[in-house]
């Protein structure tokens, strides 16, 4: 890649993106195509959210192709997210070390969701 | 503290914004927006992880007029930035440059969105 270019991007956030910028450029790509079928079990998952009851919106959640979809929707909806919001940072961030902060911060928070969805379900799970 | 030497942009207050241009920024800024949307969808998550109380209680806030409103908002940003991230894709494939018709499409993605938008707030 040109020096031109590479000074134009966080060192840190091409370390923390662990896949090359071409890479990152297809799994950005990657992961939009994903998005789509995931984006109609979104909407079943807000229709149960906003109009089932407990125990049918905890039973649809719990089976075994919601569950799927929900693991695969975390995936890819933090991947396509972090990888989105590290270009938006990188083009209007000038600063490089709050750019690097940023970038950081980002990382963490999606980790953490992740993280917490995965915990919401176990717990989802041995809930009687 | 070190910096970054971009080059400056144009003067967006002095050039008038094509509508791809528009739509462009739209995309980042829907981007932006549906970031938060996965939090709700998290609290969402969170409270059926609760237990029926909570549950039953971010329900029916959700329900309320002004958060119906909130969601309507995270229907058409997602409806938006779905559309206009396939007619990237199309573009990364080589399709849609045709100076001439740039307009035409973008017009096209323009009511599209609004169509998926109102398919999602009457079927959720």
């Amino acid at each position: 890649m040109g020096a031109k270019i590479r000074r134009f991007m966080s060192r840190l956030g091409d370390k923390l993106a662990l896949v090359s910028f071409k890479n990152q450029w297809l799994l950005q790509r990657v992961t939009a195509l994903l998005l789509v079928p995931l984006v109609v079990w979104l909407g079943v998952f807000f229709h149960y959210g906003l109009t089932a009851s407990y125990p049918e919106f905890r039973e649809w959640l719990l089976g075994p192709l919601s569950l799927a979809c929900l693991f695969i929707f975390l995936g890819v909806v933090a991947s396509h997210s972090y990888l989105g919001l590290k270009v938006i940072i990188e083009d209007y961030i000038t600063d490089q070390q709050f750019q690097e902060q940023l970038i950081l911060a980002s990382l963490w928070g999606f980790g953490l969701l992740g993280v917490s969805v995965v915990g919401a379900v176990i717990i989802l799970f041995f809930r009687v | 503290m070190p910096k970054n030497h971009h080059p400056l942009t144009p003067h967006l207050t002095i050039y008038k914004w094509p509508l791809t241009a528009v739509l462009s920024i739209t995309h980042r800024l829907t981007g932006v927006f549906l970031i938060a949307g996965v939090f709700v969808f998290f609290t969402v998550l969170v409270a059926l992880a609760s237990g029926e109380a909570v549950f039953l209680s971010v329900q029916h806030f959700l329900n309320q007029g002004s958060a119906q409103i909130v969601l309507a908002g995270f229907a058409f940003a997602l409806s938006f930035h779905l559309v206009h991230g396939l007619r990237h894709l199309l573009w990364d494939l080589g399709f849609g440059f045709e100076g001439a018709r740039l307009h035409t499409y973008a017009l096209w993605e323009v009511w599209l969105t609004l169509v998926v938008s109102v398919v999602a707030v009457v079927l959720i």
